[in-house]
């Protein structure tokens, strides 16, 4: 960094180059050093001051990393490092990142979620580009770090690395990201894994990752371009259908034993057993029935995958097995050839280092297709197919009444736009859509114009698209959903099927109640159902279409209240009281994260950390992208907690326009406060000083109220304040404490402290109460029996009006004015000037 | 400063208007009639402002058909109500209160307003307030849901509002775990 240079020659003789740069660019360059150094920029001059906090690329690493890029000189211990990045998240602006990488050890088992949480969090800053390579060096369970259990859902997610990270299904579930592109799976772990499905990935790199040994992985990837896969540990994994599959790489078994595709069942490796899901797995389970192009039965591992590239390169290798030479005395026979491998296939190239039993088996096969020649050096050719489009051919529309959650469709409609729903979609529902419904394509549209609380629009306008409705072709293997699946199976038989929404010619937008408020762009989406769900609302307006209500006994009367009445409802709530309400039923589940209230109370019994960490979870675990109008912490005494500054701040970023905090009994630090929407401030028993008191930065504040604080500070100045109520606050200052707020209607002063407040000009003052109790330390030396002497410093504290005393010269305008002061005090002489100047 | 704005609109829709009554009739979705002042109408509710500036108000009774007889009725009460408290919210008071446009605590007569309600009637009145654009309407009938809610378990709220639980055991330890955090020893 510059720093260190100057001390030496300075590098750059002619001046300062950064100057001409503009800030974009010098954000830019912040973004490829390692997050900390980056954030460090922010003293070395004025102009760098907030830059780190626009920057479009994070690498949070610490020196702990394994390979750290450039390790910081701090940030050793993982509370340091925890600290670290809450601050950077907190306090960085909302600009939505381009890139975010975490490379890092984690040390104690309770880090876990909390890295979890960064890691949504930084989803939901419509990250482009997110590399994990968190570790795990010291846990005896494996270096890998668990990622948590619930699918990422974004739109603006392009690329996703991974290593040494331990994977499950609801992970890897990537429907709710449609427009990730390239996935790079490094020393993953699959253990847990039993598959990976995307819809939009086109580029897959599947390095030296482990498998399970019992079953096999499936990697549904139907739109893949490029496929890499090298050295599988334990079983192979299962290729589902690639019909645009342009160019792979395959390579399996260089490593040691561990790493071959082996049935530990048996001694040679293939145990014959048809229950055994490794060896025999494929053929009609579940795994597999995932691949919904009619192959199911399809035996291969790969070849169903790898049979439409263009370019292939197979790299088989094993140190084991007989060395034959390559004899190979099929014959062309229809009845065993694969459905899988196209019969264009003219020329195979099988490179291997020593051919084994299991090679000749697979160059068998191959010679039962129609191929005139097996050589090597050649490569696999393949004519391009066209897309088969799908079987579309009816239209259904689909109503979704709210009382009795059953959906019924009429045939052949075209679908028109119903006036007043608000769509979410969900998993229950469209089961019972499945059972009353016969196969084909289903569309549901409707158009909304509701406007919510934070008037924003949302219309809603989609077709449902599943291809057939069958449990199996839509089933995802999910590990602990499964079991959620099963059960309502059980009360809905035969109907428990997922099913994949495909969104087509989107006129606007989708309303997702997992990320709620979240605006999808039109384009070809894929959702997962478990996600979203469909419920009538009652429209604000047009006249026709607010839901009527039973009124009869026993309802659920909150349920029929929209979604953003319902989020008004719990913006009341202390905020832990939100959050638990996710618990009562499904549709609450994410209501919490987008309200526009938060008040994050402290909660009986609870301890410092914990409530620290309900602060931390709370913030970070809201959607970002929707506003948060009113914040309020409410702390108890004497906590000291050395984030609330940057809590305070990220309430700003995330536009609160009301900003109240309460009993926080330790002095708060830091420089004066910057947003452009906080219009009402409110402070109650609380320690501020000198900085955070001036407003300047905040132009739209017009209401500050501060009751039974302490304000330690030598001026009070804000351009915009209207209503300015200070009560009951003690000022603790050296001199006088100037209160420049010269748009101020409304005055409100009561406060105690060594010297009374200087009130400056306030020409537009309507009403005013000034209440100047005890000043201990208002005396004027000068004066007779301590009063004013109207001339020296002290009397006049150091305003501008030469030679009189006007200390009250502010309200002089009123026309309103109640003022209380003890005798003795130098406003005697003050007063006068007010009443007759 | 809501006191102040809510004036001004009067003010101006008196311009429109000069000649008109100085109140408008509402019709309920069952036919009844019911009159409130076209200044608190327009003051407190977006909708009716637009409607009046819009000049769609019916002499005879502007259809309201989605709001039943007794929600429209406690609607015009707390039009009504919110024009007799005007004086105690003035501004040369000694009450510090901040009449700010964001939300501030309910007034003791609109405690008491809600508190009489029936369930039942609470929520019509919220659907009423929603589809009417009444924020403060809606922010004091939200309140009061709210601490209907406030210090219940999950169970209780269950229970208190007939909510479905539509998890499974095993959905309800995942969300559990998901958010110990917000979890306090239960």
């Amino acid at each position: 960094m510059p720093e260190g240079a100057a001390a030496k020659k300075p590098a750059f003789p002619a001046g300062d180059p950064f100057a001409a740069l503009p800030d974009a660019i010098l954000q830019h360059i912040l973004s490829f050093l390692p997050a900390q150094p980056a954030v460090l920029t922010c003293v070395l001059a004025r102009r760098w001051r907030r830059l780190w906090e626009g920057m479009p690329g994070l690498r949070i690493t610490a020196a702990n990393a394994p390979e750290p890029p450039c390790a910081p000189d701090d940030l050793v211990s993982s509370g340091e490092l925890r600290e670290f990045v809450d601050h950077l998240l907190l306090l960085r602006s909302g600009a939505p990142l381009d890139s975010c990488e975490f490379l890092f050890d984690v040390r104690e088992d309770a880090d876990v979620p909390h890295v979890n949480l960064w890691i949504r969090h930084v989803i939901r800053c419509q990250v482009r580009r997110l590399m994990l390579s968190i570790t795990r060096e010291d846990d005896p369970g494996g270096i890998c770090f668990h990622v948590d259990n619930l699918p990422l859902v974004s739109r603006h997610l392009r690329r996703l690395e991974l290593y040494d990270t331990e994977l499950n299904d609801s992970f890897l579930d990537f429907l709710g990201c449609p427009g990730l592109e390239e996935l790079v799976i490094y020393n993953g772990g699959f253990e847990r894994a039993k598959r990976i499905s995307s819809k939009s990935v086109k580029r897959l790199s599947v390095l030296d990752c482990s498998f399970n040994e019992r079953r096999r992985t499936l990697i549904d990837v139907p739109s893949l371009i490029s496929l890499q896969l090298e050295d599988p540990w334990d079983r192979t994994p299962v290729l589902g259908s690639m019909p645009f599959l342009v160019a792979a790489s395959v390579r399996l078994g260089t490593g040691s034993i561990t790493s071959l595709d082996w049935c530990y069942s048996s001694d040679s490796g293939d145990c014959g057993d048809k229950q055994c899901q490794g060896c025999y797995g494929l053929e009609g389970d579940n795994v597999n029935d995932g691949i919904s192009n009619g192959t199911s039965k399809n035996k291969s591992v790969l070849l169903n995958g790898l049979s439409e590239a263009k370019s292939l390169v197979l790299i088989a290798e094993s140190r084991k097995g007989p060395e034959h030479k390559v004899e190979i005395n099929g014959r062309y026979s229809p009845m065993e050839g694969s459905a899988a491998i196209s019969e264009n296939l003219r020329i195979i190239e099988v490179k291997c280092e020593v051919v084994d039993e299991g090679v000749l088996k697979v160059l068998d096969f191959l010679h039962t297709l129609n191929i005139i020649s097996i050589m090597s050096k050649k490569k696999w050719f393949w004519s391009k197919t066209d897309l088969v489009p799908r079987n579309c051919t009816k239209k259904w529309k689909v109503s979704f009444p709210t009382k009795n959650g059953s959906l019924s469709g009429s045939g052949g409609a075209t679908p028109a736009p119903l006036p007043s729903i608000m769509v979410e979609i969900n998993w229950f529902e469209l089961r019972a859509a499945a059972s009353t419904t016969q196969p084909g394509v289903y569309s549901c549209s409707g158009a909304s114009s509701t406007s919510d609380f934070s008037g924003k629009s949302v219309v809603t306008y989609f077709f449902l698209h599943p291809s057939g409705w069958n449990s199996s072709s839509f089933g995802r293997a999910a590990g602990p959903k499964r079991s959620r699946l099963s059960t309502t199976g059980t009360r809905r038989r035969g109907t428990s099927v997922k099913v994949s929404l495909v969104l087509e010619e989107c006129s606007s937008y989708l309303y997702l109640t997992r990320s709620p408020l979240r605006l999808l762009p039109p384009q070809l989406l894929i959702l997962d159902l478990a996600a979203v769900r469909v419920r009538q609302l009652p429209a604000c307006q047009p006249f026709d279409g607010m839901h009527q209500r039973s009124h009869a006994g026993g309802v659920d009367w909150i349920s029929a209240l929209p979604d953003a009445v319902l989020q008004h409802v719990l913006g009341f709530l202390p905020a832990d009281e939100a959050v638990r309400t996710s618990i009562v039923a499904s549709r609450w589940r994410h209501l919490w994260s987008s309200l526009g209230r938060l008040r994050i109370v402290w909660p009986d019994r609870w301890s410092a950390p914990d409530f620290r960490r309900l602060v931390d979870r709370v913030l970070l675990g809201r959607d970002p992208a929707c506003a948060l109008d009113e914040v309020e912490f409410v702390g108890r005494s004497v906590h000291k907690d050395t984030h609330m500054g940057a809590r305070i701040r990220h309430a700003l970023l995330c536009q609160a326009s009301v900003l109240s905090v309460l009993s926080y009994r330790y002095w708060l630090d830091g420089s004066a406060l910057f947003s452009q929407h906080l219009i009402k401030l409110e402070l109650v028993d609380v320690f501020w000083n000198g900085d955070l008191l001036h407003f300047s930065s905040c132009p739209g504040l017009r209401y500050i109220s501060i009751t039974k604080s302490y304000l330690r500070t030598e001026k009070i100045s804000s351009q915009s304040v209207e209503r300015l109520c200070i009560k009951g606050c003690y000022i603790l200052s050296t001199g006088r404490v100037h209160i420049s707020v010269p748009s101020l209607i409304w005055l409100h002063l009561y406060c105690f402290g060594t010297k009374a407040p200087l009130l400056e000009s306030m020409p537009s003052l309507k009403t005013a109460f000034v209440m100047y109790s005890v000043f201990i330390d208002d005396r004027c030396d000068n004066g007779q029996s301590g009063e004013c002497c109207g001339i020296c410093t002290i009397c006049r504290g150091n305003d501008s009006y030469d030679g009189q005393c006007l200390l009250l010269k502010g309200v002089s305008s009123a026309t309103v004015l109640q003022l209380i002061a003890p005798c003795g005090m130098v406003f005697a002489h003050s007063l006068t000037f007010i009443l007759f100047d | 400063m809501e006191v102040d704005k809510g004036k001004g609109e009067a003010e101006e829709t008196r311009k429109v208007a000069e000649a008109d009554r100085d109140t408008v009739t509402l019709k309920s979705s069952d036919g009844k009639l019911f009159e409130v002042s076209k200044e608190a109408a327009a003051r407190l509710s977006t909708v009716l402002a637009g409607m009046i500036a819009g000049g769609s108000i019916d002499d005879n009774g502007t259809d309201l058909k989605q709001i039943g007889s007794e929600a429209l009725e406690n609607v015009v009460d707390y039009c009504n109500k919110h024009a007799n408290s005007i004086p105690s919210a003035a501004l040369i008071s000694s009450s510090i209160s901040f009449n700010t446009a964001p939300f501030k605590e309910p007034e003791e007569w609109e405690r008491k307003f809600v508190d009489r309600l029936s369930h039942d009637a609470l929520f019509d009145l919220v659907e009423a307030a929603n589809f009417l654009g009444m924020e403060r309407l809606l922010d004091v009938t939200c309140h009061k849901i709210s601490e209907m809610m406030k210090g219940k378990s999950p169970d209780q709220i269950r229970e208190v509002f007939n909510i479905k639980n539509d998890y499974t055991k095993e959905e309800l330890e995942e969300i559990r775990q998901e958010l110990a955090w917000a979890f306090y020893d239960d």
